[in-house]
């Protein structure tokens, strides 16, 4: 099972809804925070990836 | 006291009367002050009113009153509980203002009861959030057994205060495996104990659902007495049962240090008969874990976060910034993975007593690089040296990381889970284990403790 690295993006589309919820409840405070928190968004998008595999498998 | 003083030592000594516990505690303050400038384990110490206490367990004594099973034993606590007139930081210095506690923590409370004494409060990733003890605030705290290398996390100072002599006992947190990763790093044993089996009151939060509270020793005897204390509880006789033991495989096997592998197949031989038993889950239980966490870690700050998100340490604020707009719907994707691979676990525990695991992929690593390699990248070690211990987490079971013996190279750990509240189980896993003289904390070579 792959790994998610620390600067990985499997997901595109959900992280850009993600940033935007993040936008919307006013978490960012400037431009100095965003790219840590895309890559931590990144992060969690390869580790929702494994998941969803995972559940998408027949339940043991 | 001197460095080989176990609690049990100082305990009989003081309530013998061989020794007073105002001079255990002032030595072990001279400790902290000779070692701690080379490894930043403490963010506090509390002399005058540990010296005041000391002084009341020796007119205790006096009056001939029997003293309890830690009399005058030193210990001190992550920055995470509340310790009555100070501060709990959590390792956050926008907690600096906070009002300070106006009672101690049950567990510290009864850690006292005891005639423990508590001398100060230990460094921690800020908010418990990172497996390596780096912390923009406090500083990043130092490995005993290499100063150059991380002490693991979040519960650092506690585990490398321990490794380094200057005091026997400590607690920290453990919410996916912040015990149990510094305790490997530092190489001593660390309890992560059954959640929701210890009171949490004054203890500052991270993920409810997974928080617990766990003790660090140097030796298991040391563990036992300070873990029943914490639960309220008399031991009970050892099982003389032969208890049924196995090794997991697959995700716990994968990417880890060739001499930990080699550790747990040592121990499996000692039980005569532990076969390697995989729990396919594992992998994707971990980023579960991954994904529970930063969902409700990053909740509990959202009001902070929308207010003064730039008074965080920078790692922590865009990992909880993350977890906040994470959807609902990841997490219960995260949530019915977590419960599957629980069934897992719960299945093998029908079998078996006691589950083998590695505690951390590698020895401790440098502080100037701060990566672990896995699956052949260079990744982030404050957020992934829990690999082994963030899926076993999610279960609540009670979990034990006892050091390989190994002087002289650096500390690795191996985990012993057990079923919910068999605690004793894994206490008598690990006395064979000693008796056998697989497991034992080394002491540190650093130069400083000789001078």
């Amino acid at each position: 099972m792959a790994q998610p690295g620390s600067d990985q993006n499997s997901s595109g589309q959900s992280l850009k809804a993600e940033l935007e919820t993040a936008l919307s409840l006013g978490l960012f405070s400037g431009p100095a925070i965003e790219p840590g928190v895309r890559q931590n968004l990144d992060l969690l998008a390869a580790h929702h990836a494994i998941v969803l595999a995972a559940k998408s498998e027949e339940a043991p | 006291m001197a460095f080989s003083e176990s609690a049990i030592d100082i305990a009989k000594g003081v309530s013998s009367g061989e020794v007073l516990a105002v001079d255990v505690v002032s030595q072990a303050l001279k400790e902290i002050a000779h070692q701690d400038p080379h490894l930043t384990c403490f963010v506090s110490v509390t002399a005058e009113q540990a010296l005041e206490a000391a002084r009341k367990v020796d007119d205790k004594r006096a009056r001939g009153e029997t003293l309890g099973p830690l009399a005058g034993v030193p210990f001190a606590v992550k920055d995470l509980f509340d310790v009555r007139g100070e501060i709990t930081k959590a390792g956050a210095k926008m907690r600096e203002t906070a009002a300070p506690a106006s009672q101690d923590a049950p567990l510290v409370a009864r850690l006292k009861a005891a005639d423990a004494i508590c001398l100060g409060r230990l460094n921690m990733d800020e908010f418990a959030y990172g497996f390596a003890t780096v912390n923009a605030n406090y500083g990043t705290t130092r490995n005993p057994h290499d100063p150059d290398r991380l002490a693991g996390g979040s519960s650092g100072g506690s585990a490398a205060s321990v490794a380094a002599g200057m005091l026997p006992l400590t607690l920290g947190s453990d919410t996916n495996g912040s015990v149990r990763v510094p305790a490997s790093l530092c190489g001593l044993f660390g309890l992560r104990p059954t959640h929701d089996s210890l009171p949490m009151d004054g203890v500052f939060p991270f993920v409810d659902r997974l928080d617990t509270i766990g003790p660090f020793t140097r030796t298991l005897e040391e563990l036992e007495v300070a873990h029943w204390v914490l639960a309220d509880k008399t031991a009970p006789p050892r099982t003389k049962r032969k208890l049924k033991v196995a090794r997991l495989d697959g995700w716990f096997r994968a990417n880890c240090f060739a001499d930990t592998l080699a550790g747990v197949d040592a121990i499996a031989d000692a039980f005569g008969d532990a076969p390697l038993i995989d729990l396919p889950l594992a992998g994707a239980a971990r980023s579960a874990g991954f994904l529970i966490t930063a969902k409700l870690g990053g909740a509990l700050h959202l009001e902070d976060l929308k207010t003064r998100a730039m008074d965080y340490d920078p790692a922590v604020r865009d990992r909880l910034i993350a977890g906040v707009a994470l959807s609902d719907s990841k997490v219960n994707d995260a949530e019915i993975v977590a419960e599957r691979f629980n069934r897992q676990l719960d299945d093998a525990l029908r079998q078996y007593d006691i589950l083998i695991a590695p505690t951390t992929p590698t020895p401790a690593p440098k502080i100037s690089e701060g990566l672990i390699e896995i699956d052949g990248e260079m990744v982030s070690a404050r957020a992934n040296l829990g690999l082994y211990t963030q899926p076993v987490s999610l279960s609540g079971l009670p979990i034990l990381s006892v050091p390989l013996k190994r002087p002289g190279q650096l500390p690795l750990g191996v985990q012993l889970i057990a079923g919910h509240g068999k605690e004793a189980h894994l206490f008598s896993a690990a006395e064979r284990l000693v008796k056998a003289g697989l497991i034992g904390s080394d002491r540190p070579q650093a130069k400083w403790l000789e001078t």
